[in-house]
C-alpha cells in the first residue's frame, strides 16, 4: 500500500474509533428574529442540568476574522464575494479550532447558525448555490439542524422592536433601499425562501418559532432525546481527516 | 497610447516567491511604458485589502490558519482586486497587472494537500487572464524568507506551522514544481525579455494572444 493510502486508511481509522466517544453537534438555524439564541441558552441550561459538557459557537466569532469582517461592514466595504469568502473562512477557522476539538473530546457543540447561514443569506445575495456548496466544502454535517422558521413579516416586526437593522442584515448592499427596515423586509423574504429550501434539501428538523417558547422548547428536547446521529465515516470523513491532518502540521491550525 | 476603452488586457505574473511577482510585474509595467509600446497599465499587488496585513498586525507571529482557510482569505482578497482595480481597469481599456493572480494560489495550495479542482472552483469568479507569465525561481531549493508580509506564498507558509518552513521545505519545492508545469503545459510563459516583447507587440497590435491558464 503506498504512504498517502497507508496514512488516509490511519486517519479513517482514527475517525472510526472516535465515533462513540465523539461530542453531538446541533446546529440551530433560522432567520433574524426566530428566536434562536432564545432557545439555544434555554436548551444549553437544560443539557449542563443533565451533566452535559457543553460548548457554543456563534456565527461570525472567530477572533481572528472577526475583526476583520466588522471592520470592513463598517466600511460598507463589502461586495457579495468577499462578504461570503470571508464568512466562510471564519466558520473554517472555527470548526477547525472551536467546533471539531470540542466533539474530539466529547463535548456538545451547540452551533448559533452554521453553514447554512452562509448558503441561504449569500444565496440571497444572487451568488450561485453550486459555488456557494464548494466555498463550504467539504461539508460538515451537523448531527442535527433545528430550522426555527417564522414568516417574513414576524422576522420584521421581532427585529424592529428592538432596532434599526444593520446595513448588512438588511441587505441594503443588495437592494440599494435607502430605508434598513423597507430593505430588510424585501431582504428576509429572500432568505427565508432560500432557508425553506435549504431544510428540505439538508433534512432540517422545523420548528415552528411562531409557537409559545416552552412548546419550542419541548420539541428540542424530544428530538435530542431521539439520539439523531450522523455518522462521521459516512457524513464527516473528508472534513475530519483534513482537520486532523492540519493538527499534525501544527497543533493550533485553523 | 491607452488601450481602447473596452478592451483592456490582464495580465498575469505567477511566481513562487512575492518578491519575484512584483519584480515581475514591475519589469512589465516598465516594457509596457516604453517607447516603444506605450501601453498603460498598472499593478494589482496582492493584499490590496490589507486583509493579510491586518491579521498579521492583530496577532504578530501568531497567525496560524489551515491551508483552506488561507486560501479562502486569498480568495477574499482576489475579490477585492477584482473589484476595485482590476475590473475597473479592463473597463477603462488599460493594462492590469495582476501579481500573482491564480496560479500562484493553486500552486501553494496543491503543495499544501488541497485538490486543484476544489481551489480553481472557488476562483472561478476571477475572469482568464489573457497572458500569463511565469517567473522563474531562481533558488527552487531554498526556503521561503521569514518575511510573512512579501507575498502570499511566504505569508501562507508561516501561518501554516507559525513558522516558516525552512530550506528544502517540499512544501515550496511542490508549488516550484507546480508553477513550472504551468510553462511546460504551454498555460504560462517564462517572463523573459524575448517573449515579453512578442507579448506586448500582439497585445499593441490588438492581436489575439494565446489562451493561457487553462484551469
Amino acid at each position: 500500500m503506498p504512504a498517502n493510502d497507508r496514512s488516509l486508511a490511519r486517519l479513517r481509522a482514527l475517525v472510526r474509533a472516535r465515533e462513540h466517544s465523539r461530542g453531538l453537534l446541533i446546529a440551530f438555524e433560522g432567520p433574524d428574529g426566530a428566536g434562536k439564541t432564545t432557545q439555544r441558552k434555554l436548551f444549553k441550561t437544560w443539557l449542563k442540568s443533565e451533566g452535559h459538557q457543553v460548548v457554543t459557537s456563534k456565527w461570525n466569532s472567530s477572533p481572528l476574522i472577526r475583526p476583520l469582517i466588522k471592520a470592513r461592514k463598517k466600511a460598507h466595504a463589502l461586495g457579495p464575494e468577499e462578504y461570503c469568502l470571508l464568512h466562510a473562512a471564519d466558520f473554517r477557522h472555527r470548526l477547525h479550532t472551536e467546533i471539531l476539538p470540542a466533539l474530539w473530546e466529547g463535548k456538545t457543540v451547540l452551533a448559533d447558525r452554521f453553514l447554512f447561514t452562509g448558503l441561504a443569506r449569500d444565496s440571497a445575495r444572487g451568488l450561485d448555490f453550486d459555488w456557494l456548496l464548494h466555498v463550504y466544502s467539504p461539508l460538515f454535517w451537523p448531527d442535527m439542524v433545528l430550522y426555527f422558521a417564522v414568516s417574513p413579516d414576524t422576522s420584521a416586526k421581532r427585529i424592529a422592536a428592538d432596532r434599526q437593522p444593520k446595513y448588512y442584515e438588511a441587505g441594503q448592499d443588495v437592494t440599494g433601499a435607502d430605508d434598513a427596515l423597507a430593505s430588510y423586509r424585501q431582504f428576509i423574504g429572500r432568505v427565508i425562501h432560500e432557508y425553506d429550501a435549504l431544510a428540505l434539501i439538508f433534512e432540517f428538523l422545523t420548528i415552528d418559532a411562531e409557537q409559545p417558547m416552552y412548546e419550542q422548547h419541548r420539541r428540542i428536547r424530544d428530538a435530542f432525546a431521539a439520539g439523531g446521529r450522523r455518522p462521521w465515516a459516512k457524513w464527516n470523513l473528508e472534513a475530519v481527516t483534513e482537520w486532523i491532518a492540519s493538527v499534525g502540521d501544527s497543533t493550533h491550525a485553523g | 497610447m491607452p488601450a481602447e476603452a473596452g478592451r483592456g488586457r490582464l495580465i498575469a505574473v505567477e511566481a513562487a516567491r512575492g518578491r519575484d511577482a512584483e519584480r515581475g510585474a514591475a519589469k512589465v509595467r516598465a516594457a509596457l511604458r516604453s517607447k516603444r509600446h506605450n501601453i498603460r497599465g498598472g499593478i494589482s499587488h496582492w493584499d490590496a485589502s490589507g486583509t493579510f496585513y491586518e491579521l498579521r498586525l492583530s496577532r504578530r507571529n501568531a497567525v496560524v490558519l489551515s491551508a483552506r482557510t488561507l486560501l479562502l482569505l486569498y480568495a477574499s482578497d482576489l475579490a477585492f482586486r477584482l473589484r476595485w482595480e482590476i475590473r475597473p481597469a479592463l473597463a477603462e481599456g488599460q493594462i492590469a497587472i495582476a501579481a500573482p493572480y491564480i496560479e500562484t494560489a493553486i500552486a501553494f495550495g496543491e503543495a499544501a494537500g488541497l485538490s486543484r479542482k476544489w481551489i480553481a472552483e472557488l476562483l472561478r469568479f476571477a475572469p482568464r487572464a489573457d497572458i500569463c507569465l511565469h517567473v522563474k525561481d531562481a533558488k527552487a531549493g531554498a526556503g521561503w524568507k521569514r518575511r510573512p508580509m512579501d507575498g502570499f506564498p511566504e505569508f501562507a507558509a508561516a501561518a501554516l506551522r507559525g513558522k516558516t518552513p525552512g530550506k528544502g521545505s517540499p512544501r515550496r519545492e511542490h508549488a516550484v514544481e507546480a508553477l513550472n508545469r504551468l510553462k511546460r503545459g504551454s498555460q504560462c510563459d517564462d517572463l523573459r525579455q524575448k517573449s515579453l516583447g512578442r507579448l506586448l507587440r500582439a497585445l499593441r497590435d490588438g492581436r489575439p494572444s494565446r489562451p493561457s491558464q487553462g484551469r
